[in-house]
């Protein structure tokens, strides 16, 4: 799993991975769940990627405090996106 | 001879047949009087079919219903219409309508097509923004004009007018038939279909310049001027007769004594009538009797028709309605008719979505007051900007709700927009839709029927009191997880944590079964992440948890400043083993193990805020002051007392997650930053470098596994050698690159270290491979090219640090 992808999950969901985590040796991704024609919906969720048996995993953190850091980590790397071209 | 004009002689011919055949039969054959004319019993239906089609076409079309033209015409034994024809009998107040519909719908699709695909844009005549392909420009402003000539009940300076613009849109020019029902009129004489584009443009100054000028004002006169003669039309047309011209320009037409015209124009609702209006001269110029329909109000928030039964009898009394004039719209007494939602046009949806928000945020201020009322006198309280005393753990979403009247009290626009949506999602009213925002910043034309879920962790709407995170903001409720979660369940609707349990379930997990690559989004990440609020979403979950759980903010405090203790003392320890392991090293690891020690020296620097040097001429490493094997045992001493001081803080939390119980703060990292650690903006070499790892990843199964393992050698020299990078950017780089080596690795299905196929790695190497990346091991070999190094001079490694 890496940004700017799009992973479906075994309930047949689709999510659009924006940002993973920079400051973790985990990989959570900031991801937005699509809807029929693919197109984002208000609904995110912060994902996390587990491997287990060969296979890839995702788990939704739910955690305020994992939350909180995380969601620091997404802002500080929107600033380094868009910092500038936000004014 | 145009559609109509030929149908009217086609009906007159049959009613003269019908009127023939029974005077051909005499007395004989059952007799039947219709419309008081006596015709044989089996023609009796249609004759008053006919009769009836005649007032209809006398009527300019106006019928009960959409076709009820076309079903009595099937009653008869006219021929059968061509289809193309066949829309020009259809009710042209319902033909207006659909007309406008798929004008609409048209608009909509380029709308959506350059709101999520087209990558340049261009404003179009009203504001919005459309692909900038000059073609589809020219259609949406083509589709604009339309919109504006169907809201005036096709009121054109030309008759072609619109036909020439419908031409040069998806929609394409219509047929005879239609274009004659939606004008409501045959083509005048002389009238030839434009070969030639109209510009949209000139549709919008027509406009401009009926609004109250000369223009109309000469048409007015021209046209009351003229003589009305009315009835020039015989019941029974001879053949010889020289068949009816259409109304020539100067001849009363659907246009003329409208002298309240250029107001209308000015202020036209879609398919709004005026107040009064002058019985109108028919396609025919006779002057039609007195209506049974009723005319509607001019407001549209009164657009309630009055329904009266429908009565037999007045279809045979009286005459066909009045012709539906310009402006004014008609809807025959039908107690079947459907009433029609009246449609708000983009200013009123704004009125209505602005008065929605003031509503609710004026909603939330009553509650917050009223918290206070109902907490009693121990609880600490605040006064806010506008004189009220609320609790103090509400005070920073009640000034939010104050700044936000504001902003919509001064307008809201594309520039403080983004400020009024920070603000908003700081409070319990979360997010904002992307197409209320729409609304509110007036950049669409016509809005369906918005989305109701706003805020996308909205579940259960309670108060927000003793647990804020329940529902509150955007951070997601959280229940009790079911032992078997059910395969389809959405990792997003999870339900809601009970706070007073310490012990949480671990969240499902959900497989992937499928990942593609979406280049698209990378156009697009910004708008998404706006859209979801990224600003404002960890803002609210900050002070959410700032603000009502004080403990774990001490929690993750202590935490953080304990992590930075262990690893100033882990960094120092580490540099100590690269010393000691120097002079059992080979030349060319004697240099990296230097640079590995230049660079964490930068680290701990960075970290203690004192020098660290290396004296060339001692090989001794300084921190500050103290030797670095002596500031190894202080700070190690440092890290035990921070530690226990986090420990202390966590246990003292009652409100915490398994996870934060077992790692601390959330087990994100050794170097976990967070909440409490400054988020600079990043250097454009740490940008770069992650780049550089990004391409790896994506590369990863195009080139071989001997490439990546270079580029991720050369990665990793960069990002050892720099000099400019943070401690925090270089620990992050690391992490990501050991995460894309990882994958790559899985992705090739081969290990870079395959200790069957190599050599067995030197217990020194292997050391040094876990001290360079944060305790993991290196993930590609030192190849014999780089043992090729400058020999270095050193001392015994027992005594002194070397180097």
């Amino acid at each position: 799993m890496r940004e700017d992808t799009v992973i479906t999950i075994n309930n047949g969901k689709k999510y659009l991975l924006l940002l993973e985590s920079e400051d973790t040796t985990e990989s959570y991704f900031l991801a937005v769940l699509l809807d029929e024609k693919e197109e984002p919906t208000n609904n995110y969720a912060v994902l996390e990627e587990v491997e287990k048996e060969g296979k890839t995993f995702i788990r939704r953190v739910s955690d305020p405090i994992i939350l909180n850091q995380l969601l620091a980590d997404y802002k500080s790397q929107y600033n380094d996106l868009y910092g500038d071209q936000a004014a | 001879m145009n559609i109509i004009e030929q149908e009217k002689r086609n009906i007159q011919s049959r009613i003269d047949d019908i009127i023939k055949e029974k005077q051909l039969a005499g007395m004989a054959g059952p007799t039947e009087i219709a419309a008081g004319i006596p015709v044989l019993q089996e023609h009796a239906t249609e004759y008053k079919s006919l009769l009836r089609m005649q007032e209809i076409i006398d009527a300019n079309m106006a019928q009960d219903g959409i076709n009820e033209y076309l079903d009595k015409r099937s009653q008869t034994k006219l021929a059968p219409l061509p289809n193309d024809e066949r829309e020009t009998f259809i009710n042209p107040m319902t033909l207006r309508f659909k007309e406008r519909d798929i004008i609409v719908q048209r608009m909509r699709e380029i709308l959506s097509d350059a709101k999520y695909q087209s990558a340049d844009k261009e404003r179009a005549n009203d504001g919005n923004w459309v692909n900038a392909d000059p073609k589809i420009l020219e259609e949406y402003n083509s589709l604009d004009a339309m919109k504006t000539i169907a809201n005036r009940n096709f009121n054109t300076k030309s008759y072609y007018e619109y036909y020439a613009l419908r031409s040069k849109t998806a929609l394409g020019a219509p047929s005879d038939g239609r274009y004659q029902a939606l004008m409501g009129k045959p083509a005048p004489a002389g009238e030839i279909k434009p070969s030639t584009a109209v510009n949209a443009e000139s549709v919008h100054s027509f406009e401009a310049a009926n609004n109250g000028t000369e223009e109309v004002q000469e048409k007015i006169e021209e046209v009351t001027s003229a003589p009305v003669e009315p009835d020039t039309i015989p019941k029974q047309v001879d053949e010889e007769q020289k068949p009816l011209e259409p109304p020539r320009n100067d001849e009363p037409d659907l246009m003329s004594g409208l002298s309240q015209r250029e107001e209308e124009v000015e202020e036209q609702q879609p398919f709004e009538p005026p107040i009064e209006e002058p019985v109108q001269p028919n396609l025919n110029g006779t002057t039609p009797k007195a209506p049974d329909v009723i005319v509607l109000p001019a407001s549209t928030e009164e657009l309630q028709p009055d329904y009266t039964p429908k009565q037999e009898e007045n279809h045979q009394e009286t005459s066909a309605p009045t012709a539906p004039a310009i402006g004014e719209s008609l809807i025959p007494i039908h107690e079947e008719l459907i009433p029609v939602e009246p449609k708000l046009t983009k200013e009123e949806l704004m009125i209505a979505t602005i008065k929605e928000e003031q509503s609710k945020i004026q909603s939330r201020k009553n509650e917050i007051k009223s918290l206070y009322a109902l907490a009693g006198f121990n609880v600490q309280s605040k006064t806010t900007s506008d004189g009220q005393i609320i609790q103090d753990q509400h005070y920073e979403e009640y000034e939010s709700l104050i700044k936000m009247d504001n902003i919509l009290k001064a307008g809201l626009n594309n520039q403080n927009k983004e400020e009024y949506l920070n603000l908003r999602a700081t409070t319990t009213l979360g997010l904002m839709s992307l197409e209320k925002q729409d609304i509110l910043t007036g950049s669409t034309i016509e809005i369906e029927e918005p989305n109701p879920i706003e805020n996308p962790t909205a579940g259960n709407e309670e108060p927000p009191i003793e647990h804020p995170t329940e529902g509150q903001g955007p951070v997601p409720p959280i229940e009790p997880e079911p032992e078997n979660p059910k395969p389809d369940e959405d990792p997003t609707k999870n339900p809601k944590n009970n706070p007073d349990h310490p012990e949480k379930e671990e969240e499902p997990l959900y497989e992937v079964v499928a990942t593609k690559a979406w280049n698209w989004v990378k156009g697009h990440k910004k708008q998404i992440l706006i859209g979801l609020g990224i600003t404002a979403i960890t803002i609210a979950t900050v002070v959410a948890l700032t603000q009502l759980v004080p403990a774990i903010y001490a929690m993750m405090q202590a935490n953080a400043a304990a992590t930075q203790a262990s690893n100033i003392a882990g960094i120092a320890a580490e540099m100590v083993k690269n010393s000691q392991l120097h002079h059992l090293s080979v030349a060319s690891e004697k240099v990296a193990l230097h640079s590995a020690n230049t660079a964490l020296g930068n680290i701990l620097s960075t970290l203690t805020k004192v020098p660290v040097n290396f004296n060339t001429s001692t090989y001794i490493w300084t921190v500050g002051s103290e030797a670095l094997t002596d500031f190894v045992a202080t700070s190690a001493a440092s890290a035990a007392t921070a530690a226990a001081s986090a420990a202390d803080a966590v246990a003292k939390v009652g409100f915490l997650s398994k996870a934060s119980l077992i790692t601390g703060v959330g087990g994100l990292g050794t170097l976990g930053a967070g909440l409490l650690m400054p988020m600079s903006k990043k250097s454009k070499e740490f940008l770069a470098l992650k780049e550089e790892i990004n391409a790896l990843l994506a590369n990863a199964q195009e080139k071989p596994l001997d490439e990546q393992n270079k580029a991720a050698q050369e990665i990793s020299s960069k990002i050892i050698v720099s000099n400019t990078l943070t401690e925090r950017e270089r620990t992050i780089l690391f992490k990501r690159l050991q995460k894309a080596i990882s994958k790559t690795q899985k992705m090739s299905k081969q290990t870079i270290i395959d200790k069957k196929e190599q050599e067995p790695i030197k217990d020194e190497v292997k050391k040094l491979e876990a001290e360079l990346v944060e305790g993991d091991a290196l993930p590609f070999d030192i190849t014999d090219d780089l043992k090729e190094v400058i020999d270095v001079n050193y001392t015994d490694a027992t005594k002194t640090s070397k180097f």
